[in-house]
């Protein structure tokens, strides 16, 4: 069998090993040790093993997770999570669905400054799906919403996975983000206007707010002012350059529990509490995190990428057809990779092979437009079966809401992304026109 | 639900007793290192304002702080059974055949934690031998690897006791 | 292929490493094994782990080929760490082959778990530096630098600069925020990484020494070398050692150009020491060397013969 084929087989058993009931990080570390052993041999893997986890665990960049996750831990314990939704419920709450589509636009706020996707589905997961169920939104809206809304960590710049596109392709990595940002606020607005078709669908699955909390609305106000504080505090601190999203994140997780305790609510117990609850969310992503480093090492042995990547870019088509493949392509492989691993593993090959097709864009553009097609599309991967992380990851957070009624949920939200890839693809003016005005 | 997620209705929560403490233990001792490794970034950004200097070496404690507490994490998390899974398409298999599964997959994490206790260990020996250490304070790497295996050791005695408590029907 | 060589390294396919060193040497090794050899690059990381694992990949055989910094395990390799001292190396030519010839004399066994086929270092390193220029040794007080090794963490706090360590990735954004005032960088690495576009002016310490450069290595797994059959082990030894040490230091030497001539069109602000300051900071580092010596005679080695040796080289080298 060659390692491709090879490849594709340990893939479908990674799947029926998902369904019957493994979990996810061991399912990925399993097979892709057992993958790595038949191609490298027993002694690769067991020096491997030796550090690997260590340096994988004890990252910098990663090191947001744990923080934003205390702070969301802190957050509700000093009631500022149930203060922040009850206002907008009292505000917002109107509108069937209103309150699923603040928190898609918490999510694209928190996502201004944290550069990851699973930090920001984790974070608010944490924060606003305790409160959307409070309010009685139906599981499968209130999961999906938040899936769908975690993937604006990383579409809404700052992003991790484009300052790697642009290291690669040798772009500018702020021109990056600017040519993100439109697309990023199209995607929050899809995600609100999913949500809106959800409710038109479903009546009660996002019940309005009732009346008694809306005479109260000027009250909740006044009880937002600590949360919105220390929210203006952390992003007006990242953006205004004060310090780096993972300072911002200290500096956050410092203010909420010092809140906390000034309102009597941080005793041993209540530390503990918040200690175990954060402990718990950052080593189910860890340990997937890991699995996925593992299961990422036996699929680059397999070169399994990289021939896919090798076939489209060799295959003579029309330009557009080209892209389509690759974008089908990404889509394909995010149903079991996380979206680094993709970028990082086909970038190299497609970047050249997209540089040399006619689009009718100078090269410069061309880059910024299918770095951010490419990052829209690898992201999609986040919320997609059967490995979809951000799905996970809210389903970590609501273990009674079954899988299978999360990726429901999903659903309105993978539409909507549909809608944006082909808008991006036909009117490049989307991505390119902001770079190109802030450039003058 | 104040943090901690709820048992899953499906799987019942895990053994009691001394085995539980000692994961909590181990939990609530890593989360206060993640603390430590906030106020430190808190005070560091506040002396590079007030002072001018950040404290030496921030970057590469957070790292180290990070890497043991999630290790320490792991244990509690099993125990929680907060790691996830699929459950669709087993939602209709008898509960036995479930619980079993469940039980199978428990121990092959052990094992894997097993595997890794070992080569970490071994990982951890080659550090202080070639006396690898951090680039501004020089601190040794090695010693990090103490509280990391015995974190991994629990989560394999974890897992057996999950997967025991699983076999033996114990979920509700 | 009859060897398939897994190179590994940490650097993306457009970084002069991956393009202008690593790939045409694979190319050159396949050719001239008329097709015995295979050597698939893993750019960036690819096989996983972290950069500081890559030389415990290659000397336990995880991979078969790796190149990587040696600075990346401070602590681990102290007898390489002399061309990393402040003002030891010249070009990147003269000190690649003074490092290749050093290491045959004096290093073979702090590289004994791995079969090296070449040693090398990039061109001398310069400031970059976020809002102000640095003129004399006295505005360089207080700064927080980005120190690129160890023995420059050294340099920096015996210059009176806070040295402040973080991984090559995290620069910009460190830039950018105020975390650092400013970063040691060769100009090969301030391009890619758009450092020019963050920074208002760099400060060149220039002469026939440079301020500090970092060493490399391009090393096989050394049970797999050894197992080759012979006329495949002589491609290998005919596509190393000392002549691809002179290659690399000389690719090294014009990456740099690109580099400047982008932060210059910018309309940075480029400052040289002249070379009466260069001496005030060389004096100030003196200490540092010092110290090198003394722990190589802590080792029980003749530290101070491998310093003169280690200079005479480059002497030698760089005419
Ligand atoms: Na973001
Ligand atoms: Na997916």
């Amino acid at each position: 069998m060659s390692p491709v084929a090879f490849g594709l087989a340990m893939l479908g058993l990674l799947l029926v090993l998902l369904a019957a009931r493994m979990p996810i990080g061991v399912a990925m570390m399993a097979v892709g040790m057992a993958g790595y052993v038949a191609l490298s041999g027993w002694g690769p893997l067991l020096a491997y093993l030796k550090t690997a986890a260590y340096w994988r665990f004890g990252t910098y960049d990663l090191s947001v997770i744990p923080l934003f996750l205390l702070m969301g831990q802190f957050a509700t314990r000093a009631g500022m999570s149930r203060a922040l939704f009850d206002a907008a419920s009292a505000w917002l709450g109107r509108r069937p669905g209103g309150l699923a589509m603040a928190a898609v636009g918490a999510c694209a706020g928190f996502g201004a400054i944290c550069g990851s996707s699973l930090a920001t589905a984790a974070t608010m997961g944490q924060v606003a799906l305790p409160e959307l169920r409070r309010h009685r939104y139906a599981p499968a809206l209130a999961t999906g919403a938040l899936a769908a809304g975690g993937t604006l960590g990383i579409l809404i710049p700052p992003s991790v996975v484009l300052v790697i596109y642009a290291i690669l392709t040798e772009g500018n990595i702020v021109t990056m983000f600017e040519a993100a940002l439109i697309p990023g606020i199209v995607a929050a607005l899809g995600y609100m206007a999913a949500v809106s078709l959800y409710v038109r669908l479903h009546p009660g699955a996002g019940p309005p707010a009732d009346a008694a909390l809306r005479r109260r609305r000027w009250r909740t106000l006044a009880e937002v002012w600590p949360v919105g504080t220390i929210f203006l505090l952390v992003i007006g601190g990242i953006y205004a350059g004060l310090f780096t999203p993972t300072e911002g994140a200290a500096v956050g997780a410092a203010a909420t529990a010092l809140l906390a305790l000034a309102r009597g609510r941080l005793d041993r117990r209540g530390l503990a509490a918040c200690l175990l609850g954060a402990a718990s969310a950052t080593a189910m992503i860890y340990l997937i995190l890991l699995g996925a480093e593992v299961l990422n090492a036996f699929l680059a042995l397999t070169r399994l990428p990289a021939e896919a990547a090798r076939l489209i870019g060799g295959s003579g088509l029309p330009p557009h057809l080209v892209l389509a493949a690759m974008l089908l392509l990404y889509l394909a492989l995010g149903c079991v990779m996380d979206s680094l691993s993709m970028i990082l593993l086909t970038v190299p090959i497609f970047w050249p092979v997209v540089a040399a097709l006619d689009f009718g864009l100078p090269v410069e553009d061309l880059k910024i437009w299918f770095g951010i097609l490419a990052l829209v599309v690898v992201e999609v991967g986040l919320i997609t079966p059967p490995v979809g992380m951000n799905v996970f990851v809210i389903h970590g957070m609501a273990p009674d809401v079954r899988l299978g009624e999360i990726y429901r949920g999903v659903v309105p939200f993978l539409l909507s992304d549909a809608l944006r890839v082909l808008l991006l693809v036909a009117f490049p003016a989307l991505t390119l026109w902001l770079p190109h005005a802030l450039a003058r | 639900m104040g943090g901690e997620p709820a048992p899953p209705a499906a799987r019942g929560p895990g053994p009691g007793g001394w085995l539980a403490g000692l994961c909590r233990g181990f939990a609530i001792a890593g989360g206060v290192l993640i603390l430590a490794a906030a106020a430190l970034t808190v005070v560091s950004v506040g002396t590079r304002y007030v002072l001018g200097r950040p404290i030496p070496g921030d970057f590469e404690l957070v790292e180290i702080a990070c890497a043991v507490a999630v290790f320490a994490f792991l244990p509690w998390c099993q125990l929680q059974r907060g790691n996830v899974l699929v459950d669709v398409f087993t939602l209709r298999a008898p509960r036995r055949l479930r619980a079993r599964l469940d039980a199978l997959w428990s121990a092959l994490y052990g094992a894997l934690a097993l595997l890794l206790a070992w080569r970490m260990a071994l990982g951890g020996l080659d550090m202080r031998r070639y006396g690898e250490q951090t680039m501004v304070l020089g601190v040794p790497l090695w010693w990090g690897f103490i509280p990391i295996v015995a974190s991994l050791l629990l989560l394999a005695a974890t897992c057996l006791a999950t997967a025991w408590h699983d076999l033996r029907g114990g979920s509700r | 292929a009859e060897v398939v060589l897994r190179l590994h390294h940490f650097l993306p396919p457009p970084s002069t490493a991956h393009s202008k060193l690593l790939k045409p040497w694979a190319e050159r090794i396949e050719q001239a094994s008329g097709g015995r050899i295979e050597v698939q690059i893993y750019p960036a990381m690819q096989l996983g782990g972290k950069p500081p694992q890559l030389y415990d990949q290659v000397r336990e055989g995880v991979v078969d080929v790796v190149w990587t910094l040696t600075g990346y395990t401070p602590g681990r390799f102290p007898i390489s760490e002399v061309f990393e001292l402040p003002f030891m190396a010249a070009s990147a030519k003269a000190t690649s082959q003074a490092a290749w010839a050093f290491y045959e004399r004096y290093m073979r066994e702090e590289f004994r778990g791995v079969h090296p086929l070449l040693i090398h270092v990039h061109a001398p390193g310069q400031f970059h530096l976020r809002d102000r220029l640095v003129r004399r040794l006295e505005d360089l007080q207080g700064l927080k630098i980005r120190t690129p090794t160890r023995a420059m963490r050294d340099g920096l706090a015996a210059l009176g600069a806070t040295p402040v360590g973080m991984p090559v990735p995290q620069v910009p954004q460190a830039l950018a925020r105020g975390v650092i005032d400013g970063a040691l960088l060769p100009y090969e690495v301030t391009r890619p990484l758009k450092v020019h576009e963050l920074v208002c002016c760099h400060t060149e310490v220039g002469g026939a020494r440079g301020l500090y450069t970092a060493v490399f290595l391009l090393a096989m797994n050394r049970q797999r070398y050894e197992a080759l059959p012979p006329d495949l082990r002589r491609v290998i030894d005919e596509h190393s050692g000392m002549a691809l040490a002179r290659e690399a230091g000389e690719m090294w030497d014009r990456a740099e150009a690109p580099g400047r001539e982008a932060a210059r069109m910018r309309g940075n602000r480029i400052h040289a020491l002249p070379p009466e300051e260069v001496a005030r900071w060389e004096a100030a580092t003196r200490p540092v060397v010092r110290a090198w010596v003394e722990r190589m005679n802590a080792m029980g080695l003749d530290g101070e013969a491998m310093l003169r040796e280690a200079r005479a080289l480059i002497e030698r080298y760089s005419r």
